[in-house]
């Protein structure tokens, strides 16, 4: 028998698919930023704006990323459904499941550890590496973003201390802006790996434990066979 | 890099004018008279009115300031200075003095009263240590110290050894210092340490406030601009205050990036890039962010002063900025002609080992691409020698 194991709400699929789709866009447009790849030689009247509208895409996107974070960090701890952080603590039960599973993934004999519900600890420790990245790309981002910000487009008072905030304290760590700099062009490719890796893991899951995994994030559920 | 500028309170008039009555009864007959020195070059008083305008704006001052400026000016001719020459190439000093066409901050810059300037003074050997001997004790807490060039502090400072007795430029800094009113560093070796901090620093240079451990006003460039100088002697004149700071630098001078306010930043919004010298985009004066501009993170006002009697300046001629007013530049931003992106970076657990951004970037995405396809190669290799392997497989977790 076949049974409905619900894995993802629909709040959570949605923030997924925000993380996702703009933590691309911030890719291919960080990318462009970073080194305009094409080049118009001859442009038309002066409604020309390729790097202007790159950049705004990228702030926008950028600004998607941060609400979906801090949406999941509120989640990990508090959410009704399955809070996350019951897939980290205790510490040592819960590394020894990744361990098991990351062993898994490398040899393929072992039976893969169960965890129900739950995501599995291996998944939740990539969860929160990659988010810890998207955390870094946030402050150093901001940073970065505060030299070109006029106080006086601000909605609201805090944002320009925010701003300040995370140059302060990204320069503090990393030494110069062009330092940080170069941390928010590294962990981007960082990101985007850790990112292909959880997309093949997911059609792997799908192909070989045969449970609809790619289901979960379209549809919520997962299918288990039960005797 | 800059943090905000604090707001200061504007200084009062009559505060200002009492101050530079007291400067101008002080050292009356000393140094050079302006008005003199304007007419010797031919220039009219409606042209050092006109700049007078163009300094106090630059300062951030009301218009009503323009007396005062102009009163400013004049003492800051008869100031004493002593400015110490120490690990450095003298390009900040060439620079200010070599100009064909002096305007009138490189005028009153040329001829600021220096009681000691190992460039241009008169005397030599003992005559000129009793010189700057005689002002360190008879102007103690009024003279005006600059300092260029870094200060090697290996070796008790034994790089650097100045003057008849061979005395360290780390001594040296450290008595005229103590007895100055302010210090100003001049050029980016004084402010940070210059191409001889940069790594590995063989002499273990150091920026001044760092080498003496005293708060200086660091005036950054390579060269810096004169008239970043003869502002800020202005505003010290004025107000017997240093300028409000940010990081260390004039907030009037250094507070706004060279990307915001460039000539050519419509280009760079337009997506239109120099792709190489001497290129279509070249002629155009299309943005120069490709051939490794670094505006983006350089603060200072080229933008608005220019160089050589404003003439022009690094972007306006064709080349980017090198940022050579920030912190470790020579380091930071090599190579200088290629964007960061480009940029070399220690590769992680290769030791001495560099390589760009880009390159450790894709080569990162591109090893994970190789394990991936091993990876699903490997299993379907396992899967198609174990037919039924998927039977036992159990509860999951996501």
């Amino acid at each position: 028998m076949i049974r409905r194991v619900r894995r993802m709400t629909v709040m959570m699929r949605i923030m997924h698919w925000v993380l996702a789709l703009s933590v691309a866009a911030c890719f291919v447009t960080g990318l462009y930023i970073a080194k305009p790849f094409w080049f118009r030689p001859a442009p038309g009247p002066a409604d020309v704006l390729v790097m202007g509208n790159v950049r705004f895409a990228h702030f926008v996107s950028a600004m998607l990323v941060d609400v979906a974070f801090l949406s999941w960090c509120y989640l990990f701890f508090f959410s009704l459904d399955e809070p996350f952080v019951r897939s980290l603590v205790p510490f040592r039960k819960r590394w020894g499941e990744a361990w098991a599973m990351l062993r898994h993934y490398f040899t393929l004999r072992n039976k893969p550890p169960t965890r129900d519900p739950g995501i599995d600890p291996l998944n939740a420790y990539g969860f929160v590496v990659i988010h810890f990245l998207v955390f870094v790309q946030m402050v150093t981002g901001f940073g970065l973003m505060r030299p070109t910000f006029s106080h006086a487009n601000s909605l609201v008072p805090i944002w320009p201390w925010i701003l300040g905030l995370s140059e302060r304290v990204s320069v503090a760590v990393f030494g110069s802006l062009v330092a940080v700099r170069q941390v928010h062009h590294l962990a981007g490719f960082v990101i985007v790996a850790l990112a292909t890796i959880h997309v093949y893991l997911q059609i792997w899951r799908d192909i070989f434990w045969t449970e609809g995994h790619i289901s979960v994030v379209f549809s919520g559920y997962k299918y288990v066979e039960e005797e | 890099m800059p943090k905000c500028p604090h707001p200061r309170r504007a200084p009062s008039p009559p505060d200002v004018e009492r101050r530079l009555d007291g400067l101008e009864a002080r050292f009356q007959g000393r140094g050079h008279d302006l008005e003199e020195l304007l007419a010797s070059r031919g220039i009219s008083r409606r042209s050092f009115l006109k700049w007078t305008s163009m300094m106090t704006a630059a300062l951030w001052l009301p218009p009503s300031f323009e007396r005062s400026v102009a009163r400013a000016a004049a003492v800051a001719t008869r100031v004493p200075v002593v400015w110490l020459h120490l690990q450095e190439c003298t390009g900040c000093t060439e620079s200010a003095l070599r100009t064909a066409y002096p305007g009138i901050s490189e005028l009153i810059l040329e001829y600021l009263s220096f009681d000691y300037h190992e460039t241009i003074m008169a005397p030599a050997g003992e005559a000129a240590e009793k010189s700057l001997e005689d002002t360190v004790e008879s102007h103690r807490g009024a003279y005006l110290c600059v300092m260029e060039g870094s200060i090697p502090t290996a070796m008790d400072g034994k790089f650097l050894r100045l003057g008849p007795k061979g005395e360290t430029g780390l001594s040296l800094a450290r008595r005229v210092a103590a007895g100055a009113k302010v210090v100003i560093a001049i050029g980016h070796c004084a402010s940070y340490g210059g191409p001889q901090a940069a790594a590995p620093n063989p002499t273990g240079a150091k920026p001044v406030h760092e080498a003496l451990g005293i708060q200086t006003i660091r005036i950054p460039g390579c060269p810096y601009n004169a008239v970043n100088l003869v502002g800020t002697v202005l505003h010290l004149l004025l107000t017997g205050e240093v300028p409000a700071l940010v990081d260390g630098r004039p907030a009037w001078a250094y507070s706004k990036r060279i990307h915001d306010t460039c000539p050519r930043r419509a280009h760079f919004d337009a997506g239109e890039f120099v792709e190489q010298w001497g290129d279509e985009g070249a002629r155009k004066g299309f943005c120069l962010y490709k051939v490794g501009c670094k505006g983006p993170y350089t603060w200072n006002n080229c933008n608005e002063m220019q160089w050589n009697q404003a003439a022009s300046f690094p972007i306006r001629a064709g080349h980017g900025c090198i940022g050579c007013s920030e912190d470790a530049f020579w380091d930071d931003m090599a190579p200088l002609e290629k964007p960061l992106a480009e940029g070399a970076v220690a590769i992680p657990f290769l030791k001495g080992v560099e390589g760009s951004v880009d390159t450790v970037g894709w080569t990162l995405i591109g090893a994970t691409a190789v394990g991936i396809a091993g990876h699903a190669v490997y299993s379907a290799a396992r899967k198609g020698s174990k037919p039924g392997h998927d039977g036992e497989e159990g509860n999951h977790g996501a």
